[in-house]
C-alpha cells in the first residue's frame, strides 16, 4: 500500500530480494492509493517485477488492501506495511504454519521496529469496549514471545491469510479507511471458526506510524473511536452486544474531554457560582479541542453508518462458528481501560460496574483441577476424567490441572504438572474453584477448609468398590477400615462441597440419599434449586470429540495366536474383583466349538497406578483360562496397561466388547466407562444388565444384555453377533447412536455452565461465607524471576517513575478485578 | 529434604490418623479410656506382688529425695518401658494394618508410623500426668522435674519412630520379624532395669574381658529408666552425659529408619 512519498515502498519491495521464497512464487502488488506524485512512475520503475495497481481515490489502507487482494492469483496472501521490510523467513515460516494446518486461515507475524530490538506485534489484545491493543509494544525484544499461539488477529503491517478464506469472509471492511481493519478481520475468522495464529518465526520490521505523521492525533482518534465502535457493533453477540455498547459510547466520549482537557461541567448551570452573570450573557460558540470532538463525530458516524453495520452484523453473527465465550481467552485482558487518565479512570470503573461488564468479561477464572492420580501417558480412567474437566474448562478459564504424583504430559490449553503439597496449597490461594476428587482431600484435609468454591467430582463411588477389592487382602478388621475411612472421606466430601458431580442418573439417587443422610437436603438447597440440579449434576464419562482412528495394528497378526481374520472379542479393560471374567471364560470354552476362531482379549492387568495391585480375580481369571486350555490359543492376557492413545487400535479391530459382572452394590452404581469405549468404537457391546448401561444398550440396541452368572445366556449372545452379520451392524450402528450422547464436552455442559458463575451452595453460606476468589482471596504464585524482569525492563525504559506507574497499573487492575 | 517437608506437610494427615488410632483403641469398650491407665496399674500390682514379697527385690530410697516405694519406682519404668513396646508393635502393624490404604491412595507412607507412635505419645502423656499427680499426693513433689521429663518423651519418641519406621517395612518384607520381635521385647524387658534396681547388676563381672555392666549399660532404655527415675523418684536431673547418649541413639534409631524407609517403600504398593 503506497500513499505519497514512493521511497519507502520502493525500499520494502526491495527487501524481497533478500526473502527465502522463489520468486517465480511470488507475487508483488502494490496498490496506489491515489498519491498523484508520480509514485506510480517511481516504484514501476525502480521495481518492475511488482504488480502496480493505481486507485484513482484514496481507499484508505483497508480499501486498498482489498483492491491489491483481487488482483491477487495465488493459495497465500502476505500483507505487509510499506514502511516495513520482510525477515529473510517472513513468508515461508508462515506458509509453512499454513499448509501443515488447515485449521489456521491467517498468520500472525512477529513485528519488531525497524532495529529489531524493540517489540512492535507479538500478540494482539482486546479490550471488551472493542479497542485491540498491543500490550508489549515498545518492550524490549528478548526470547520471551517465541511460542506459537493462537490469537484474534493479527496486525495489518505483516500478515498471512488463506486467499480464499479472505475472499469468504470479504475481507478487511472498506469502511474502516484505516485503524482496526485487522481487529476485526481477525475475530471475524476466529468467530466463523478458523484460527489466528501468531508464528515467531516470521518477521518484519516496522518504522512504526511513520504512515500518520503530518496529521493531528486528533485524525487518528476519530478512526480509532468509531472503528471500535464498527468492530464491536459487529462482532459481538446479541447478549454481550446490549451490555456493552453503553459504556463503550460513554467511555468514548469521555477519553475525547481527557485528551481536549475539556470541563464537562462547563454547561451545567446548578454548578455555576452563585451571582455570576456570565453564563446569562456567554457567546454561542467556545473554544473546543479537536480532541474532545473527535470521538463525538465518531459516535455520530457510527449511527450513520448502522444500516449497512447491521447488514453485516447479520452476516457475522449468521456464519457464527464460536461462541463470544470461547474467544474471551484470545482478548487476553479484557478489562484493561487503555488509559490512564485519572477522571477516564473513574468514569470507567463506574460503567464496568454499572453495566455489569466484569462479570461478562472478567469471567475468567482461575480453576485448578487436582487430581491424585499419575498423570502420565498410560492414563487410567480417574486421570482422562480430569484430564478433560481441565480441558473442558480451558476453553474459558485459566486452568491448572495438578497431581501430587508424576506428571509426563502437557497440554496446549492449560498447564498441567506435579505439585508438592505446599505448592498445592498456594494454588489454593491463587485459584477461584478447586475442582477434587477421590481420596485427594483426605491426604489433604485443609482441603475441607476452602474458602473457595469447591467441586467435588464423586463418579466413582469407591466405598462400594472396596468392599470388594479390600476382600483380598484382609477379611477381617482392615477391610472394615478402609471401607470405614473410604467413607468418611466421601462423608466428608459431600458435606463440604458447593457442586458435586456424578456418573450416571442412577448414581445421582444413591449420592441423593447420602447428601440426605448428612444434611445437605435442607430448605436452603432445596429453595434454590427443587431439582438439587445445581447441588449435583451428572456429568457422566465422555468420549473424545472425534471419531477412533486406527494407527496400527495392536492385536491382529501381532498377537501370536491371533490371526488376521480370527474373530476377536474384547475385554476393554482390568480385570477387578467386581467383575466376573470367570462365567465369560466358562461361555468362551463352550463357545469355541462353534466358532474354532474366537478369540478373547483382556486389555489390561496392570493398572498404571502401580499402588493398584493385581487383584484376586484378575489371578483367578488367568488360572481358569489356564486350567481349561484356553490360554493363548483362544484367551490372551496382555500383561501390561494400553496406553490411552493406543486403545483405540485394539477397539477398532475387536468383533464385540464384552463386559461382565456379579450383581451387587458396586456394580449397580458404577459407571463402566469400557463400555463407553465399545460405543466410541462402535463395538456391539456384550454386557451384563443391572447397572446404568443396561438401559443405554438396550435402548440403543447397542448390543445384548444378558443374565449375571448365565454361561449359556452369554455364550448364546456372543454367537449370535459372531455368526448373525446383520445383527452385529445393526449394533454398529446402535452403539454409534449411543456415542453421540457421551461427548465431554456435552458431559461436562454442568460443570462449564457452574464455572461461569461459581457460587457457594446456599447452605454452606452460614459457616464459610460467601466464597473468596484469586484476587481478593489469595495471591497469584509469586513469580520472583518474572518480577524481577519486569523491574529491570521498566527501570531502562522511564527510571522509577516508569517502575511506579507499572506498579500502581497493576494495583489498579487487581483492584478492577476484585469488584463484583 | 523434600521428604522431610513432604511429612511437615501432611502433619494434617498425621493428626487425623492419630484421633482415629486413639478412638479404636478402646472402640466399644465399656471402660474406654480407662484400660489406658488400668493396663499399667495391673502390670504394677502383679509385678508389686510378685516381685516385692515373693522375690524380696528392693529398691534403694529415691536419692535425695528420700521417696521410698517399689510400686512406684515400678510404675515409673513401666510406662517408658510401655510406650516403646506398644510403639515398636504398633508400627510394625502399621503398613500391614492398613495395607488396602496404602494401595487406595498415595500419601507418604511414613505418616502411617508416625500416627502409631503419636498415639501411643498420646497415651505415654495421660499416664505420666496420672502418675505425677499420684506422686505428689503420696508425697514427692515431682512438678518442677516434668520439664526435664518432656525432654526425655521428646529424645524417646524420636528413638521410636526410628525403630518403628524400621520395624514397619521390614515387617512388610520378611513377616517372621513380628515373632521375632515378640521374643527380643521379653528380653529386652528383662535387659532393663524395670522390676529391679539398676544396682541389681553385679559391678564387677565379666563376659569375655568386658564389664558386664557396661555392656548392660549400652541399652538405651537402661538409661531412658534411670533418667525418668531419676526426676520422678530421686527427684534430680539425669545425668548429662546419660542424656547426651540418649540423644544419639534416638538419632542412630531414626536415621536408620528413615534409610531403611526409603530403601524399601517404593514396592511397598506391590508386596503388601
Amino acid at each position: 500500500m503506497n500513499y505519497q512519498g514512493a521511497s519507502a515502498t520502493i525500499e520494502c519491495l526491495r527487501g524481497f530480494d533478500q526473502v527465502e521464497w522463489p520468486a517465480d512464487r511470488l507475487e508483488l502488488i502494490v496498490v496506489d492509493n491515489g498519491s498523484g506524485d508520480g509514485s506510480v512512475e517511481a516504484i514501476r520503475q525502480a521495481v518492475p517485477a511488482a504488480t502496480v495497481v493505481a486507485s484513482t481515490d484514496n481507499l484508505g489502507f483497508a480499501g486498498g488492501c482489498n483492491l491489491g487482494v483481487e488482483r491477487a492469483a495465488g493459495d497465500y496472501i502476505g500483507l505487509i506495511n510499506n514502511d516495513a521490510r520482510p525477515d529473510p523467513r517472513w513468508i515461508s515460516a508462515a506458509v509453512d504454519v499454513l499448509e501443515a494446518q488447515p485449521s489456521v486461515a491467517s498468520v500472525a507475524s512477529k513485528v519488531l521496529d525497524w532495529e529489531g530490538t524493540t517489540i512492535d506485534y507479538v500478540d494482539g489484545s482486546l479490550a471488551w469496549f472493542g479497542m485491540g491493543y498491543k500490550r508489549e509494544v515498545g518492550r524490549t525484544a528478548t526470547g520471551a514471545h517465541d511460542e506459537a499461539a493462537d490469537v484474534l488477529f493479527a496486525t495489518g503491517a505483516a500478515m498471512f491469510v488463506r486467499t480464499a478464506v479472505w475472499r469468504e469472509v470479504g475481507g478487511f471492511d472498506d469502511r474502516y479507511f484505516m485503524f482496526y481493519e485487522d481487529v476485526d478481520l481477525g475475530w471475524r475468522l476466529n468467530l466463523a471458526g478458523h484460527r489466528v495464529r501468531y508464528v515467531p518465526a516470521s518477521v518484519a520490521y516496522h518504522r512504526h506510524h511513520a504512515s500518520m505523521r503530518g496529521y493531528g492525533s486528533w485524525r487518528e482518534h476519530f478512526l480509532l473511536e468509531r472503528n471500535a465502535l464498527f468492530t464491536l457493533y459487529k462482532n459481538y453477540d446479541d447478549e454481550r452486544l446490549a451490555r456493552v455498547l453503553p459504556g463503550a459510547l460513554a467511555l468514548a466520549v469521555r477519553r475525547g474531554l481527557a485528551r481536549g482537557d475539556a470541563d464537562h461541567h462547563a454547561l451545567d448551570l446548578a454548578l455555576a457560582p452563585v451571582g455570576d452573570r456570565s453564563a446569562i450573557d456567554e457567546p454561542e460558540r467556545t473554544d473546543v479541542s479537536r480532541e474532545t470532538l473527535a470521538p463525538a463525530f465518531a459516535v455520530v458516524d457510527f449511527v450513520d453508518h448502522l444500516p449497512g453495520l447491521q447488514a453485516d452484523r447479520r452476516r457475522v453473527q449468521e456464519a457464527r462458528r464460536r461462541t463470544d465465550a470461547e474467544l474471551l481467552p484470545l482478548f487476553r485482558d479484557a478489562m484493561e481501560p487503555a488509559f490512564s487518565d485519572v477522571g477516564f479512570l473513574a468514569g470507567y470503573r463506574a460503567v464496568v460496574d454499572a453495566f455489569g461488564i466484569a462479570e461478562a468479561f472478567g469471567g475468567r477464572r482461575r480453576i485448578v483441577v487436582a487430581t491424585e492420580e499419575p498423570l502420565t501417558a498410560a492414563m487410567a480412567g480417574p486421570a482422562i476424567r480430569a484430564w478433560n474437566i481441565a480441558g473442558a474448562l480451558a476453553v474459558e478459564h485459566e486452568v491448572e490441572l495438578v497431581t501430587l504424583r508424576d506428571c509426563s504430559v502437557s497440554h496446549s490449553r492449560f498447564r498441567c504438572r506435579s505439585v508438592t503439597d505446599d505448592e498445592l496449597r498456594s494454588l489454593e490461594r491463587w485459584c477461584d474453584v478447586l475442582v477434587v476428587g477421590g481420596m485427594l482431600a483426605w491426604v489433604q484435609p485443609w482441603i475441607f477448609r476452602t474458602k473457595k468454591v469447591l467441586v467435588v467430582d464423586v463418579c466413582n463411588p469407591f466405598h462400594l468398590e472396596q468392599l470388594e477389592q479390600a476382600n483380598d487382602t484382609d477379611d477381617g478388621p482392615g477391610r472394615v477400615a478402609i471401607v470405614d475411612e473410604c467413607t468418611s472421606a466421601l462423608n466428608a466430601q459431600l458435606a463440604r462441597g458447593d457442586l458435586f458431580l456424578c456418573a450416571s442418573p442412577k448414581q445421582r439417587v444413591f449420592w441423593l440419599g447420602q447428601l440426605a443422610a448428612l444434611g445437605r437436603i435442607n430448605p436452603a438447597t432445596y429453595d434454590e434449586d427443587p431439582t438439587l440440579e445445581s447441588l449435583i449434576a451428572v456429568a457422566p464419562f465422555g468420549l473424545p470429540d472425534t471419531p477412533p482412528v486406527h494407527s496400527g495394528p495392536a492385536m491382529r497378526g501381532v498377537v501370536p495366536g491371533i490371526a488376521p481374520d480370527d474373530r476377536i472379542i474384547l475385554w476393554g479393560g482390568g480385570i477387578y474383583n467386581w467383575l466376573d471374567p470367570l462365567t465369560l471364560l466358562h461361555a468362551v470354552d463352550r463357545l469355541r466349538h462353534r466358532c474354532p476362531d474366537v478369540r478373547l482379549f483382556f486389555l489390561g492387568l496392570r493398572h498404571p497406578n502401580p499402588g493398584v495391585p493385581e487383584m484376586r480375580m484378575a489371578v483367578a481369571a488367568q488360572e481358569l483360562s489356564e486350567s481349561l486350555g484356553l490360554t493363548d490359543t483362544h484367551v490372551f492376557f496382555n500383561h501390561g496397561w494400553v496406553p490411552y492413545a493406543e486403545r483405540q487400535n485394539y477397539l477398532l479391530e475387536a468383533d464385540i466388547g464384552v463386559s461382565t459382572h456379579r450383581l451387587h452394590v458396586e456394580t449397580a452404581f458404577s459407571f463402566r466407562t469400557r463400555i463407553l469405549d465399545y460405543l466410541w468404537a462402535s463395538l456391539p457391546v456384550v454386557a451384563t444388565g443391572g447397572d446404568a448401561f443396561a438401559e443405554v444398550i438396550t435402548g440403543k440396541g447397542a448390543g445384548l444384555i444378558v443374565p449375571p452368572d448365565d454361561v449359556g445366556a452369554l455364550e448364546d449372545a456372543l454367537f449370535r453377533l459372531l455368526d448373525d452379520l446383520t445383527l452385529a451392524a445393526h449394533c454398529r450402528e446402535g452403539a454409534a447412536a449411543a456415542a453421540t450422547g457421551f461427548t465431554w464436552s456435552a458431559s461436562l455442559a454442568p460443570l462449564v455452565h457452574f464455572c461461569r458463575a461459581p457460587r457457594r451452595a446456599p447452605d454452606l453460606l452460614d459457616g464459610l461465607g460467601a466464597p473468596t476468589t484469586g484476587a481478593t482471596g489469595g495471591s497469584r504464585p509469586v513469580d520472583l524471576r518474572r518480577d524481577l524482569a519486569l523491574l529491570r525492563e521498566y527501570l531502562g525504559e522511564g527510571g522509577p517513575s516508569e517502575v511506579v506507574r507499572r506498579a500502581y497499573g497493576r494495583i489498579g487492575r487487581l483492584h478492577l478485578r476484585s469488584r463484583p | 529434604m523434600t521428604r522431610i517437608a513432604e511429612l511437615v506437610d501432611s502433619r494434617e494427615l498425621i493428626v487425623n490418623l492419630t484421633l482415629r488410632e486413639l478412638r479404636g483403641k478402646y472402640k466399644r469398650s465399656v471402660l474406654g479410656w480407662a484400660w489406658s491407665l488400668l493396663n499399667p496399674l495391673a502390670t504394677m500390682a502383679i509385678f508389686s506382688v510378685v516381685f516385692l514379697y515373693f522375690l524380696k527385690v528392693t529398691f534403694p530410697p529415691g536419692q535425695p529425695s528420700g521417696f521410698d516405694s517399689f510400686p512406684f519406682a515400678l510404675l515409673i519404668g513401666l510406662l517408658p518401658w510401655n510406650f516403646v513396646s506398644n510403639g515398636m508393635n504398633g508400627s510394625m502393624d502399621a503398613l500391614i494394618a492398613n495395607s488396602n490404604l496404602v494401595k487406595k491412595v498415595y500419601f507418604p507412607r511414613e505418616v502411617l508410623v508416625f500416627a502409631n507412635v503419636a498415639s501411643s505419645v498420646v497415651t505415654l502423656l495421660i499416664e505420666l500426668s496420672v502418675l505425677s499427680i499420684a506422686l505428689v499426693i503420696a508425697g514427692n513433689f515431682v512438678i518442677p522435674w516434668l520439664l526435664p521429663v518432656a525432654l526425655l518423651v521428646v529424645i524417646q519418641t524420636i528413638f521410636v519412630i526410628g525403630i518403628g519406621l524400621t520395624l514397619a517395612v521390614l515387617n512388610v518384607y520378611f513377616r517372621d520379624v513380628q515373632h521375632l520381635v515378640g521374643i527380643l521385647l521379653q528380653l529386652w524387658f528383662y535387659a532393663t532395669p524395670i522390676v529391679y534396681p539398676e544396682s541389681a547388676v553385679p559391678p564387677h563381672a565379666k563376659i569375655f574381658g568386658v564389664g558386664v555392666l557396661t555392656l548392660y549399660r549400652l541399652n538405651p532404655m537402661v538409661r531412658f529408666v534411670e533418667s525418668y527415675r531419676a526426676c520422678l523418684y530421686d527427684l534430680r536431673l539425669p545425668p548429662l552425659a546419660d542424656i547426651a547418649y540418649l540423644v544419639g541413639a534416638a538419632v542412630v534409631a531414626v536415621g536408620v529408619g528413615a534409610v531403611a524407609f526409603a530403601r524399601l517403600e517404593p514396592k511397598l504398593a506391590e508386596e503388601l
